[in-house]
């Protein structure tokens, strides 16, 4: 399976990718850093049903060295390569999709 | 915490999978959540989420729990299309005949707010059509509850066409405000107006259309004859619509006002105040209650109760005024509604005994597997698997199953009732509805839980070292081959009291059909006519039917003929109350000609058979059967008595043995046999006993009929052997369905413990090696494990009998001949079974022969 095929991703699926990006987080890292940068409040079931199913598509891993000693009853998540790939892709997706909507006048000023 | 306890609590509503990886960090990130985002915030948002994702969670395990299952079936298709077939033939019986209940009992008429209509009913009467025409008219000009009453008669059978052509078929004669009143359209032309009501018009049926004029929409508008006179069609009905009285069917309707110029014997029909020929249906008007029409209607029958005192003689006399509202089905016999009830709840029961038979044998099917998945299970559970999602992954496999089943279930449901309701005189508009399709759903999902759950507690209950360490091949518990065989067991017990049912049935029909009905049906046969359409006096009548009896027996072949009013083993037939001094009651009466007797081959008792000098003018004379004069004068000579039949005294000149009269199965029956001369009638019946094959005379004597006179309707010509076989129709389609469950029951239940002999077998491949080891020869073997299903069949058997004795009883309206006991059938059952069980066990029990020690013990 190529990482075209997991593209569009859902703005769940995006957004998680996203926060984990620059970072190994546990949930409710990822739910701070979802909410803080778009906005967007992720239910626990919701969160954790995507996380769910990125491990089983091998677009993130499970940490198993915690990097915080003190929290160490959470569970930490980072990106895996595949998992960087299709964010990237994702990202180019939208990235174009900007473009054509710069180039359509549809992202000047609202006046 | 209590907030994180409910959340805990709440947490439930995903799948236990679900829960066990991530219930640590949902309750975590509920408290954070709580600590910075507040109770309100949190709580909304939890719930929002949990509603918006368990349901995904789950039905994400359920996609993945039906593609192993799918592959599972794939992998094993034999199990898969046995199983499969078992559940649909299971289901599918029992839809079937639950949609023809459907039908029958429950489904409302094909006309406009149904629920509207009422038929109005009178106290103190039977099954009787309890209005005359005046009575009718004074009900509809007094009744203001209803937007209309409709008036409509009993099914009469009229003859449509002319000559050898003609076809009788049953029709209503009907108001001409009927077809608006109940809100039915014609398919094609119209229907009645007002002024049709004196017309010469009739509306045929869609099947009667089809039938005689292979839907031919130019027949509208043409003439057709009907009973001797000329009718104009003027529509066709649709074609789901039989008439008010389903299910009795309809092949035409008529203008009331038609029905005395059509019937001869009716002529005053609609005059007298006392004629009681038909049926009031009326649709309430919108916004009035049942109760006030009740209560206007129950005024209106005392009234018209007062104005028309009926005679004292008249012995329905009591309750006469009380008219009461009754439902739509009150419109049918009670009695064809009962008997229609009963042979269904017959047939539903069978078809579920048949379903569980089915369950039986896919449960263990399943049972088999489980003990050959034990390892795989046993691995799973070991790394974790919840017991809970095991059941539940077994449950979906069952599911699937059952769901494809129920696809085959759906076809046969929408096919076996046509089929089954091709047997039947009656009309039954199965079709698929809500109903019918709720029905199938809850029968397969009980289904489902019946064969699907033993097995799949009994997966989740595997120890988890035990099923490691065990070979597959003996993985089975002691304890679980008992539950097996029980089920086996209970699937012979079931089948084998299903058989003896279809046994006892179908010794029943064959007990009949080669009764002697006491007369000689060979060599002879009928020709039914009818001589209304012509008008004639009794003189007129006599003359032609003299000259029909001297050219018929002028025709090579013929032995002897004559004409009666009704033949032997007609189910309907005339009577006439018999008056005795101390005594009342019914007797059947037929009216002959001389040489009846010689003619049918029913023997003289005593004195003389009614003969060419009884004429109209001579003494009034009868001849009776022995069951009527042992009634009667008991060990006296009852020739030269008299006997006061239907207001006329007769004087008594000979005895003639008892005939099967209306049915094979009847008890004898008194009946009266009464010159026709002195008693004309219009439909008769030739009958005409032949040298040899009466077939061959048939088409003379036809052609002479149709020379004498091309126009009388010649309704119906069979061979006396075929009239009795027809007569047994009931019987036979009674017996060939109880019969054909009973075969599929035997059928399953043979797979069933084909099944379990061939998978204990394969289980103690190593114990019949080790025996075979210790000298054991081939023989041996094949004894044992044919000596374990004969075991089996053995408790089968026996259990299976004391449950047929047990419901035989309800089975005694069917028998004839024989008790609910009968040795024979249960013996010959009893051995069927012990050879079915042998030849289950035999394939098995050579594989088992051929085991070779050697590799057996290796192969541990």
């Amino acid at each position: 399976m190529t990482h075209e095929s997991f593209l569009p991703l859902t703005p769940a699926v995006f957004h998680i990718l996203l926060a984990l990006a620059d970072e190994d987080r546990h949930g409710y890292a990822i739910m701070q850093e979802v909410l803080r940068r778009a906005g967007i409040t992720l239910g626990p079931g919701t969160l954790y049903g995507t996380i769910k199913r990125l491990l089983a598509d091998g677009l993130i891993a499970e940490l198993g060295d915690r990097p915080d000693p003190d929290n160490d009853r959470r569970r930490y998540y980072r990106l895996t390569a595949l998992g960087r790939r299709v964010t990237s892709a994702e990202a180019r997706r939208m990235a174009e999709l900007v473009r054509v909507s710069r180039r359509k006048h549809l992202l000047e000023p609202a006046r | 915490m209590i907030a994180d306890r409910i959340y805990r609590f709440l947490l439930h509503a995903y799948p236990g999978e679900f829960r066990d990886e991530y219930s640590r960090d949902l309750v975590q990130l509920f408290r954070d959540n709580l600590r910075d985002s507040g109770v309100l915030g949190t709580w909304l948002l939890a719930l929002n989420d949990l509603i918006r994702t368990a349901p995904a969670q789950h039905f994400d395990i359920l996609r993945r729990d039906l593609k192993s299952a799918i592959r599972y079936f794939a992998a094993h298709p034999g199990f898969a299309l046995v199983a499969i077939l078992s559940l649909a033939l299971g289901l599918g019986a029992n839809t079937a005949i639950f949609s023809l209940l459907n039908a029958t009992l429950y489904n409302d008429l094909p006309v406009r707010d149904p629920h509207q209509l009422v038929s109005i009913a009178r106290g103190g009467l039977g099954d009787a059509p309890p209005f005359s025409y005046p009575d009718y008219l004074d009900l509809r000009a007094g009744a203001t509850s209803f937007s209309d009453l409709i008036f409509h008669s009993d099914v009469y059978t009229l003859k449509f066409g002319r000559g050898a052509e003609t076809e009788a078929a049953g029709s209503e004669f009907v108001s001409p405000n009927y077809f608006e009143t109940l809100g039915v359209s014609a398919a094609l032309g119209r229907t009645f107006v007002t002024s049709d009501a004196r017309e010469p018009v009739v509306i045929l049926s869609d099947a009667l259309w089809r039938r005689r004029f292979a839907a031919d929409p130019s027949v509208l508008g043409r003439q057709i004859r009907v009973n001797g006179a000329d009718l104009t069609v003027i529509g066709i009905a649709p074609a789901s619509f039989h008439g008010v009285l389903v299910p009795w069917s309809t092949a035409a309707w008529l203008p009331i006002e038609l029905l005395p110029r059509l019937v001869e014997e009716d002529a005053a029909v609609l005059t007298s105040r006392f004629s009681d020929c038909c049926g009031v249906i009326g649709r309430l008007k919108p916004g009035v209650s049942r109760a006030q029409a009740q209560a206007e209607i129950a005024v209106l029958g005392r009234q018209l109760a007062a104005a028309n005192p009926r005679p004292r003689a008249d012995r329905r006399e009591r309750g006469w005024g009380e008219l009461h509202l009754a439902s739509m089905q009150g419109v049918v016999p009670q009695f064809v509604r009962a008997r229609m009830a009963m042979l269904l709840a017959i047939l539903m029961t069978i078809a579920t005994l048949v379903l569980l038979i089915a369950c039986a044998n896919v449960a263990n099917l399943l049972l088999a597997r489980v003990a050959e998945r034990r390892a795989e299970i046993g691995i799973r559970l070991a790394i974790g698997a919840r017991r809970g999602r095991l059941i539940r992954q077994l449950l979906t496999e069952c599911a699937l199953l059952t769901f494809i089943a129920a696809i085959a279930t759906l076809f046969l449901a929408t096919q076996g009732p046509r089929a089954i309701a091709a047997f039947s005189p009656y009309v039954i508009d199965a079709h698929l509805d809500l109903k019918v399709f709720g029905f199938a759903a809850l029968g397969a999902i009980l289904t489902t839980l019946a064969f699907g759950l033993a097995p799949a507690l009994e997966a989740s209950r595997t120890d988890l070292v035990s099923a490691l360490k065990e070979n597959r091949r003996t993985g089975a518990r002691a304890g679980r081959f008992g539950f097996t065989s029980a089920l086996v067991v209970a699937q012979v017990a079931a089948s084998f009291a299903l058989l003896t049912g279809a046994g006892l049935a179908a010794r029943s029909f064959w007990t009949l059909s080669g009764a002697y009905p006491g007369f000689d049906p060979s060599h002879a046969f009928l020709l039914r006519f009818d001589l209304g359409s012509k008008h004639w006096n009794a003189a007129q009548q006599g003359v032609f039917l003299d000259n029909l009896l001297g050219r018929v027996d002028g025709i090579a072949g013929v032995r002897s003929e004559s004409l009666t009013t009704h033949a032997p083993l007609e189910i309907v037939a005339q009577s006439a109350p018999l008056e005795l001094e101390d005594d009342a009651g019914q007797v059947w009466l037929d009216a002959v000609r001389s040489r009846y007797f010689e003619t049918l081959s029913i023997p003289m008792i005593a004195g003389r058979p009614i003969e060419d000098r009884d004429r109209a003018n001579s003494a009034l004379v009868a001849v009776v059967n022995t069951t009527l004069a042992r009634r009667i004068w008991e060990g006296e000579n009852p020739v030269g008595q008299e006997i006061r039949l239907g207001g006329a005294t007769r004087t008594v000149v000979g005895v003639v043995a008892t005939v099967k009269h209306r049915f094979a199965s009847e008890e004898p029956a008194p009946v009266a046999y009464i010159p026709l001369s002195q008693a004309p009638a219009t439909d008769l019946r030739l009958v005409v006993r032949t040298l040899a094959d009466p077939s061959n005379v048939i088409a003379p004597v036809l052609a002479e009929f149709q020379s004498l006179d091309p126009d009388i309707p010649v309704v119906q010509v069979q061979t006396m052997a075929e009239h009795t076989a027809a007569s047994l129709g009931p019987q036979r389609s009674t017996a060939g369905l109880i019969s054909l469950f009973a075969i599929l029951s035997l059928a399953l239940a043979s797979v069933g413990i084909f099944g379990v002999i061939a998978h204990s077998v394969s289980r103690r491949t190593h114990e019949i090696g080790i025996r075979m080891a210790m000298g054991a020869h081939r023989r041996d073997v094949v004894r044992m494990v044919v000596g374990q299903s004969l075991t089996l069949a053995t408790i089968g058997i026996a259990i299976g009998a004391l449950v047929a004795l047990g419901a035989a009883r309800f089975l005694k309206g069917l028998l004839y001949g024989i008790g609910p006991a009968d040795p024979f059938t249960f013996v010959t059952i009893a051995l069927v079974w012990f050879a079915v069980a042998a030849l289950a066990a035999w394939l098995p029990a050579l594989r088992a022969a051929r085991v070779d020690p050697l590799i057996a013990l290796r192969c541990e």
